[in-house]
Parts: C-alpha cells; sequence; structure tokens
C-alpha cells in the first residue's frame, strides 16, 4: 500500500468527490500522512462509520502510519442494539482491540473505547512507518455463517488490485467511478476506493443510506460525471426497477457495471437494461463478476451478459447439461487467479461438473489452504465460471442433494428462504409489505412441484435474516426457525 | 404533533412503501414488515426534516408508531422545540 500511496502523491487530475466537492488523492493523502501521529504503527486500527472523506482519511493514515485498518459497519437504526453489540465485541475480541475511531454520532453508542473521526490533524507529516505485516483485516458478511476475519497482505492487495486494472478497457487512467457501497464492504474498498486509488481514477462517493433514501441519486450520479465505471449487487438493480426513474439520465458513458457480492437473476439484468435502454445503457456494460474477501475481491470477470440454460445434477461431480434453468455466466478468472471444481474431497473435477468453487493464486490469504474452496457451487461451462449456490444451503432429501434456489423460484415474487428439516425443507415466505397476502394454500400447491417434498410456511415481512449487505442468510434464517418452534 | 405524525406517515407511505393502515399502535417491524433499512429511513427522514439527532435508546428502541412519534416528540422537548 505504501508504494501506492506515495505514488498518489503526486499530482494528478485524479481525487475523491465527496459531498458535491472534489478533493484531489495528494491532498488527502497529505492530510492523512499528518493525522498518521495519532495513531501508534503496528497497531490495528478499527474505523466504524459512513462512507465519508474523514474515513478515507483515516484509512489512508492507517496505512501511512504502518497500521492495519479494519471497517466495521455502523450500528443499525431503531433496532435493539444487542445483536449488533456482540457482533462489533467480537470483532474487537478477534483483533485485540478495545475500540476505536468512528462517526461522530457514534461515539457514546458503541461498547468500548471509541473517538469521533476525524483523526487530529497535526501540523507535520509523520511517517511513512514500516509496513504492518497484516494490509487489512475485511470481516465477511456471512450469508451461512457468523462473521469471519480474513487477513490480507500488501502483496495480496498489489495483486488483485493490477489484476482489476488489467479488465479496465483501453487507458486504464481515463475512468472514473461512482459508488455508495460501504467501505467495510470488500467491493467498496477493494473494488471502488482502491481501485479507483491504483489506477488512478477519480471516484464519486456516495453513501449506502443516499442509496436506500433516493435510489436515483446513483445513476444520476453517473451520469452528471460521465463515469465509466460502478459496482452493484442485484439488489439494487432491482430497487432502481421499482423505485428509479429514466428522466435526464445519460448512461452512454458506463462502460462497465461490475454485478456481484450476490446472485445475479437473469430476468433482473434483462428487465434493468429494458427500462435503462433508451437512457444509453449498453447490454455489454452489464458485468457479472465473482469475488470473495478471502481472495481479497476479483476471481472471475465476464466480458458481458451471458445467460444460458441448464439442467443440473443432483449431485455433487454429477454432469452438467443444456436444459431450460437459465444462469448468469461470471466470466472468466482475472490474470494470476486459479479457478478449479473440486468433489467433497477437494479432489479436481472434469469442465461441465457439477462441484465446489476453488481458488488459489497470489490474491489468496495466506492463512487459508490452498487451493480454498470457497464453499460455493457452481461449474464451468464453455471455460466460463456459473454459480449454483452456496453448499451449506443445499437442500438433501433421500441423499440427493437439491438447490434451494430451485425452490425459492416457485414462490416468486415474494421473497423467501427454502431451507432443510427433518424430512425434506420448509420454505419460509415473507407476507410482502405492500399488495395481496399470498394464500398458504395457492404456495403449498405451487410448492408441490419442487423436487423434494417442501412444506410452505408465511413468515412476517422482514422475519428473513439478512446480511449487512442485504442478502437473505438461509443459515440464519434455519436458525432462527428452529429457534420459532 | 400533528407535524411529527405526518411526516411519519408520509416517509412510511412514500419512501418505506407502507399500503396498510397506520395507527399509534401499529408494530413498525411485525405489522409493517419495516426491515433495517426501512427503519433506517424512518429516523433519517426525522433528522433531515428537524434538524436534530434523535439519540434514540438502543436498549429501547420504538416498537409502535406512536412510540417513534412520542420519540420525536420528546426529543423536540428536550431541545425547547416545538413541532
Amino acid at each position: 500500500m505504501l508504494e501506492l500511496l506515495r505514488a498518489r502523491r503526486q499530482p494528478s487530475p485524479c481525487g475523491l468527490y465527496c459531498e458535491q466537492a472534489f478533493h484531489p488523492y495528494e491532498e488527502i493523502l497529505a492530510t492523512a500522512a499528518r493525522q498518521a501521529a495519532a495513531l501508534t504503527p503496528g497497531t490495528v486500527v478499527v474505523l466504524v462509520g459512513e462512507n465519508s472523506l474523514e474515513l478515507v482519511q483515516a484509512l489512508l493514515a492507517a496505512w501511512w502510519a504502518g497500521c492495519t485498518p479494519v471497517c466495521l459497519p455502523p450500528p443499525a437504526r431503531l433496532q435493539q442494539a444487542g445483536p449488533y453489540q456482540d457482533f462489533l465485541r467480537s470483532c474487537l475480541e478477534h483483533v485485540g482491540a478495545t475500540g476505536g475511531w468512528c462517526d461522530a454520532r457514534l461515539e457514546k453508542r458503541l461498547p468500548g473505547q471509541w473517538r469521533s473521526l476525524p483523526l487530529p490533524t497535526a501540523e507535520t507529516e509523520t511517517g511513512p512507518g514500516p509496513e504492518a505485516a497484516c494490509a487489512y483485516i475485511q470481516f465477511s458478511s456471512g450469508t451461512t455463517l457468523e462473521p469471519r476475519a480474513t487477513r490480507l497482505s500488501h502483496a495480496n492487495l498489489a495483486h488483485n488490485l493490477e489484476a482489476i486494472a488489467r479488465q479496465l478497457p483501453g487507458d486504464r487512467t481515463r475512468h472514473s467511478c461512482v459508488s455508495w457501497l460501504p467501505l467495510y464492504h470488500d467491493m467498496g474498498l477493494v473494488g471502488c476506493l482502491l481501485s479507483a486509488l491504483y489506477a488512478p481514477g477519480s471516484l464519486s462517493l456516495l453513501t449506502p443510506l443516499q442509496f436506500a433514501l433516493r435510489p436515483d441519486s446513483w445513476l444520476q450520479t453517473l451520469s452528471q460525471r460521465r463515469a465509466s465505471i460502478s459496482v452493484a449487487p442485484n439488489f439494487a438493480l432491482e430497487q432502481l426497477l421499482q423505485r428509479g426513474t429514466t428522466q435526464h439520465l445519460d448512461l452512454s458513458c458506463l462502460q462497465m457495471l461490475l454485478l456481484g457480492s450476490e446472485t445475479i437473476r437473469p430476468e433482473t439484468l434483462r428487465e434493468f437494461h429494458a427500462k435503462y435502454a433508451g437512457c444509453g445503457l449498453a447490454w455489454e456494460a452489464l458485468r457479472p463478476v465473482y469475488g470473495l474477501a478471502e481472495n481479497t475481491l476479483a476471481v472471475t470477470f465476464s466480458a458481458g451478459p451471458r445467460l444460458l440454460g441448464f439442467c443440473l445434477p443432483g449431485e455433487i461431480g454429477g454432469q452438467v447439461t443444456t436444459g431450460t434453468r437459465q444462469l448468469v455466466s461470471l466470466g472468466q478468472p482475472v490474470e494470476g487467479v486459479q479457478v478449479s471444481i473440486g468433489d467433497e474431497q477437494g479432489q479436481p473435477l472434469p469442465a461441465g461438473s457439477l462441484g465446489s468453487i476453488q481458488v488459489a493464486g497470489p490474491s489468496l490469504a495466506a492463512d487459508l489452504n490452498s487451493p480454498y474452496d470457497t464453499g460455493d457451487l457452481g461449474f464451468f461451462w464453455e471455460e466460463e465460471l456459473y454459480f449454483v449456490t452456496r453448499r451449506k444451503d443445499v437442500l438433501v432429501h433421500h441423499a440427493r442433494k437439491h438447490d434451494p434456489e430451485v425452490v425459492e423460484q416457485l414462490v416468486l415474487p415474494f421473497e423467501s428462504a427454502a431451507v432443510q428439516q427433518e424430512h425434506g425443507a420448509v420454505c419460509l415466505i415473507e407476507r410482502p409489505r405492500r399488495g395481496p397476502v399470498p394464500k398458504l394454500d395457492e404456495l403449498q400447491r405451487r410448492l408441490s412441484t419442487a423436487p423434494l417434498p417442501v412444506r410452505a410456511e408465511l413468515v412476517d415481512s422482514g422475519w428473513l435474516p439478512r446480511t449487512s449487505s442485504g442478502k437473505i442468510s438461509r443459515f440464519r434464517a434455519r436458525k432462527k426457525w428452529d429457534v420459532s418452534l | 404533533m400533528e407535524d411529527i405524525w405526518k411526516l411519519t406517515e408520509e416517509t412510511l407511505r412514500r419512501q418505506c412503501r407502507v399500503a396498510g393502515p397506520i395507527q399509534p399502535s401499529t408494530r413498525l417491524r411485525e405489522d409493517l414488515g419495516l426491515d433495517s433499512l426501512a427503519l433506517l429511513t424512518l429516523a433519517v427522514a426525522a433528522e433531515d426534516h428537524f434538524q436534530f439527532c434523535l439519540n434514540e435508546d438502543p436498549e429501547s428502541p420504538p416498537a409502535t408508531v406512536g412510540d417513534f412519534v412520542g420519540l420525536v416528540e420528546s426529543r423536540l422537548r428536550e431541545l425547547g422545540r416545538h413541532a
């Protein structure tokens, strides 16, 4: 990171747009170098806050001082504090910290010793300190497990940032990015902030809150700044399908809209393109990708949307054939990253077999086994990766394995989680917040075509546990359901 | 008080997309199905409108629409303001 930060201290036209103001990178780094004095080299610096200039400065100050930064999400509003405080305490314990730095409004609300951002700015610069062995600690949002920490080295970051930069079309220094993804998420930190610093290109930083309140703000900023790159999960596209407007938008500038972090639905891609094609959105600009924090971020990039129909086998190791179930290609591995499909013992399977997605290469965190079993099930087809489901979510009946999404698709458009029960599965279906409430017998009738016995159950809207990035966690839904019985 | 009720109802309808009846006793999570994003939206809408910090007690967050309106009201009273 130090090499990168030193390079960005040179004057350049690139910088960060934050709350309508432009801050050249060299200015942000000059401040960060003066803030570094507030930090003790070699320590872990925990940062809790929304996307802001102060948070970016603190992150860069931590690297400049030779510290290991960790970004964590702020607590949710109007909700019981207990689960969040447990999460924060376990993160602090894991990294051996008793507190850290947070948004001013949070200082008195977090357990531990916290001080308000921004970091105090000294008159003179400190450092740069020697780099800490661990560049960054990323806590995963945990779709199927409780949050866990991934320790990434400076070499991991350098490798993955270069691999991402090589995917940029044309001159990598001629791009700019708009992002509202939180910096405590790997796609927000590595995919947006660090990638923009690395290329270099300018970054317009919005907040998740801005997007939540007004999803239009994202595409409007893209259009106004003529940005060529952005990143989003599937649910962001669905928000725009429901709530977005298309007036005064020119998206012809957008060359890459990287779509990752959760399963990309073919119908979402098609509807999103149909809605915004009139604003100049190119179909090829939609780029499904696959990534995970354990591999720093990027694993595969697609060159554009490719939707194919498959018939999936009921067993790991079985052969995938063409069929009617549409899946979205996640493309090919980025440079230097090896992706393979393995059986339950981790042994490689031939192309076209369904198995565990395994990742290896210099972007993979050093303390993980290589190849690393991602816990995701998928397959390669014509040299491109397809994701099927999380392996731990797989439903088992009579020793045959079934993808929960096949069940959940039967009750669309209602949000649901199909989870394992003793004899078959239960599909927990949320009552919608608006519109007619589905009838249980009708849902049960639809589920009768599922490949295993599934009982329909209605739950209150908002009942299904979601991760900090908004994905439904089937694992936690199953635990919650089992407890409620 | 009326202002707070109006703002709360408007935020629930327009931004949180609530369709059903809204009464003081309506529960935010169980009846209206507000998720964390919707609850955040509600909190921030009040803070933006009244230009204050809601400072809700995370140990006993408001459970109903009436609780939420009461919380905003008591915060305004503490600040010596009236809605």
